[in-house]
Order: structure tokens, then C-alpha cells, then sequence
């Protein structure tokens, strides 16, 4: 019942992604409301499942509109793995803590994204894509994220979404 | 059994053969022949119709918003704009002379409805990457559509971008000003080859495209139009790109570079034509 749930959520978030947010994007940045979902996951159940949903939720992306298969998903990923290792150290209920976590799970994947880009020869200032794309991007996903975590945190009241998974099965 | 143990009490071993596995995914992937697979098939099957609405519903939105929006500000400028009718009068001449060359360009750009034996199909956007990084986006019609990879997409105002990849009813559009788009331009008026590529890189998203390696000695200026050669048989020739905003060249370089405004306003595409390089393709 969890994998459904998961998987409906994400098959949900790629169609808003592509559809909404283009209309909602300002100075041409857009939420990324896939992290703050990796990031609730990592907040509310930690890891194996916060690194599953942003292995699978990464691969959508890629698979839908990536230029390659496994750019998105390595990012997302790392990134669910990393932030679930704070699982139960942190206050899951506070807001900030998500919001925090959030910035810098944006700031991690988009160096993750720029370190790649910058091995594939393409020429980029750093500065810039700081200031242009990173930052504002930092802002928007942090400013959606509290709808996004009330409802997963409503999500999370359901008995059944509090079954662990494991690594190795 | 223990091979079950031995990953369960070590995640990170897990997590490090996934990463090398996405690595080499990748690499794979990325040199790809231009068709989808049978994964991103049926993901795209089952995406593509929910897309399609939601894509058309909020642009609808958006739209309506964006007049609304418009019209307010043209009652603001209308005092301003009253005072320059004298001066817009004395420019009438000028602007007669606009239109007819106005008048030609648009039969340039009404490349659909001249030359209909190029038009494969119409087609409505379905989608956008959903990144901040690329200007890929997706289309409703596919190879059951007559549509293959490299066709043209163009609108009445001028060319998108190509097709990259095909499924059975849903292609990806690589737009010209995505920054790994790179097609053959020529410059209408001076009729000076170059390549247009595109500028949307991160940091530098303007939407605009880059005609470099132009020769030296060609007496471009700005607002000259740009339009495809049809070099290379990927793309028809005569498509209408842009027009030059801006004359780049350093000293050291050996060939001058224009940055060109694309005529498509890639922030409100909706509906698309697919064209084809050749009649006998």
C-alpha cells in the first residue's frame, strides 16, 4: 500500500511539474517540489525510503524529459540518502527544520548538477549560476514548501505509511 | 540469505553501487540513437493524456491572467502614448515601407500554409521540462503521426526547435535556444552562412540564440533577419529564426558573432507545426 502511495505520488508530481509550474515560473526558475518531497520522506521516515523516492522520482524525470537516464535520479538520490541520515535526530514537526533541510538539499543537487555539467565541457560561471538560477530556485522551493509537508505530514498520520522498509529486501 | 544480510547492514554499500550504476546509465544513455525505449514508451503513454489537459487548463489561466495584466497597463501608458501619435505620424512613411517588407517576411514565415507538401502535422504542447536548466518540451504527436527524429517544429512565427526523440504518440522538441541546440543559419539579407546556437544556459537564461562563425567582412546590422540555410538536409530552408539584436567581436576573433532574438515567444507555445526537410523524406 506505502509503494502505491509513493508511486502515486511522484506519477502526480511530474505531471504538475511539467504542466503547472511553467506558468508559475518567475524570472524563468521554478519549484522543485520533487526535493521537498525527498526531504519529507527523509524527515518522516528516513532512510531506505527517502533514497527509493528520490532514486524513483529522479528516474521519472529522467526518463520523461532527462537528456540521459540517471542524471536526475543520482542527484535526487544522493540527496534522499544524505538528509535521511538526520532521521529521528531532528524535530520532523518543526517547519523550519524541513525548510532548512529543503534549502539545502536544492543547494546540494544543483552543485551535484553544475559539477556534472561542468565535466561535460560546458562553459559556466559559478557566480552566476549562483545569483541567477540557485539561489532564486533555493527560494521559491523553500517558499512551497509548507504546503507540500503539511499534507505529507497529514499523509503520515495513516498507520499503514509507517511500515519501514529496509535496505535488503 | 547472506548475500541479503551482508547489504542490509551496509546501506551505503547499496547506495555506492547504485551511484556507479546511474554513472554508467548515463553515459550510455546519453549517446542514444534518438529513439525511446520501451520504458520511457509507457511512461510517456500514461503521463501524455494528463498533461495534455492540465497543460491546456493552466495555460488558459495564464493567459487570461496575462491580458488582464496587459491592459492595465496600457491604460497607464495611453496618456504617454498621446503624445507621441504627432511624432508616430511623421514616422508613417517610414512605416509603410516597414509593412511591405513586414508583408514579405510574413509570407516567409507562413511556411505552413505556402508550402503545404512540408507540413507533417499540427501538434499541441503537452509539457516542459521541468527544470530550470534545459528548453526541452513535449508534444502530443508522434510516429503514428508521421513524425521523425530531426523534423522541423515551427510556429506562424518562426522555428522552435526539432524533434529529438519520437514515440508512438508523443515526441521531445529540443528548442533553439536550448544551449547543445546548434543549427545552420544564414543571414537573409547579406546571405552570410553561420551556426545559431542556442544561449539557455544556466545563468544565462535570455532566451536567445548565438549565430556565430559569420565572416569577418559581412556588413551585418541589427534587426537583420535570420533564417535556416538548409545545410546538412535536417532542417527546410527559408524558416524564419530571428532577427540580430546584437553585433559581438573581439579583436582575436576570426569570424564575427550576432546574438539573435528568436521570433517564437517560447514562454507561451501552445500549438506547433512538424515539417520535414525534404518532400521525398
Amino acid at each position: 500500500m506505502k509503494g502505491w502511495v509513493i508511486c502515486g505520488i511522484l506519477l502526480g508530481n511530474i505531471i504538475i511539474q511539467s504542466s503547472l509550474f511553467p506558468f508559475i515560473q518567475i524570472y524563468g526558475v521554478q519549484p522543485d517540489s520533487l526535493a521537498v518531497l525527498v526531504v519529507s520522506f527523509a524527515l518522516l521516515a528516513g532512510n531506505p525510503t527517502s533514497a527509493i523516492v528520490g532514486l524513483a522520482g529522479g528516474l521519472l524525470q529522467d526518463i520523461i524529459y532527462g537528456p540521459c537516464v540517471g542524471v536526475y535520479a543520482l542527484q535526487y538520490m544522493l540527496a534522499g540518502y544524505t538528509i535521511g541520515l538526520v532521521y529521528g535526530k531532528v524535530f520532523a514537526d518543526k517547519m523550519m527544520v524541513c525548510m532548512f533541510f529543503v534549502a539545502l538539499m536544492v543547494l546540494l543537487r544543483e552543485f551535484l548538477m553544475f559539477i556534472q555539467l561542468f565535466f561535460t565541457g560546458l562553459d559556466v560561471s559559478i557566480y552566476n549560476v549562483f545569483f541567477t538560477v540557485i539561489l532564486p530556485e533555493i527560494v521559491y522551493t523553500v517558499a512551497v514548501t509548507p504546503l507540500i509537508y503539511y499534507l505529507m505530514r497529514r499523509l503520515y498520520k495513516y498507520r499503514f505509511m509507517n511500515r519501514r522498509w529496509h535496505f535488503g529486501n | 540469505m547472506s548475500l541479503i544480510r551482508f547489504f542490509r547492514n551496509r546501506p551505503l554499500v547499496i547506495i555506492v553501487i547504485l551511484s556507479v550504476l546511474l554513472i554508467v546509465a548515463a553515459v550510455f544513455t546519453s549517446q542514444n540513437d534518438g529513439s525511446i525505449n520501451a520504458v520511457e514508451g509507457i511512461v510517456g503513454e500514461i503521463i501524455s493524456p494528463v498533461q495534455k489537459i492540465l497543460y491546456s487548463a493552466t495555460s488558459y489561466v495564464y493567459n487570461s491572467i496575462s491580458d488582464i495584466k496587459e491592459r492595465r497597463e496600457l491604460r497607464t501608458n495611453y496618456q504617454n502614448l498621446k503624445e507621441r501619435v504627432a511624432y508616430l505620424e511623421k514616422e508613417l512613411l517610414r512605416m509603410n515601407e516597414l509593412e511591405k517588407q513586414n508583408q514579405r517576411l510574413r509570407r516567409l514565415l507562413d511556411f505552413a500554409t505556402e508550402r503545404e507538401e512540408f507540413v507533417v502535422t499540427g501538434a499541441r504542447v503537452t509539457g516542459k521540462d521541468p527544470g530550470n536548466w534545459f528548453d526541452i518540451f513535449t508534444i502530443d504527436k508522434g510516429e503514428n503521426h508521421g513524425i521523425a527524429v530531426n523534423m522541423a517544429v515551427v510556429t506562424e512565427q518562426g522555428l522552435v526547435g526539432r524533434i529529438i526523440e519520437v514515440g508512438s504518440n508523443w515526441s521531445k522538441v529540443q528548442s533553439i535556444i536550448d544551449a547543445r541546440s546548434s543549427i545552420s543559419g544564414i543571414i537573409e539579407r547579406t546571405r552570410d552562412n553561420g551556426v545559431v546556437k542556442g544561449n539557455n544556459l544556466f545563468g544565462f537564461e535570455d532566451g536567445t540564440c548565438s549565430m556565430i562563425y559569420l565572416p569577418l567582412d559581412s556588413e551585418i546590422v541589427e534587426g537583420d533577419k535570420v533564417i535556416t540555410s538548409g545545410l546538412g538536409g535536417i532542417l527546410p530552408k527559408g524558416i524564419y529564426i530571428g532577427e540580430v539584436k546584437e553585433i559581438t567581436r573581439s579583436k582575436r576573433d576570426l569570424y564575427k558573432t550576432v546574438i539573435v532574438e528568436p521570433a517564437v515567444d517560447f514562454r507561451r507555445l501552445e500549438e506547433v507545426l512538424v515539417v520535414k526537410g525534404r518532400t521525398d523524406d
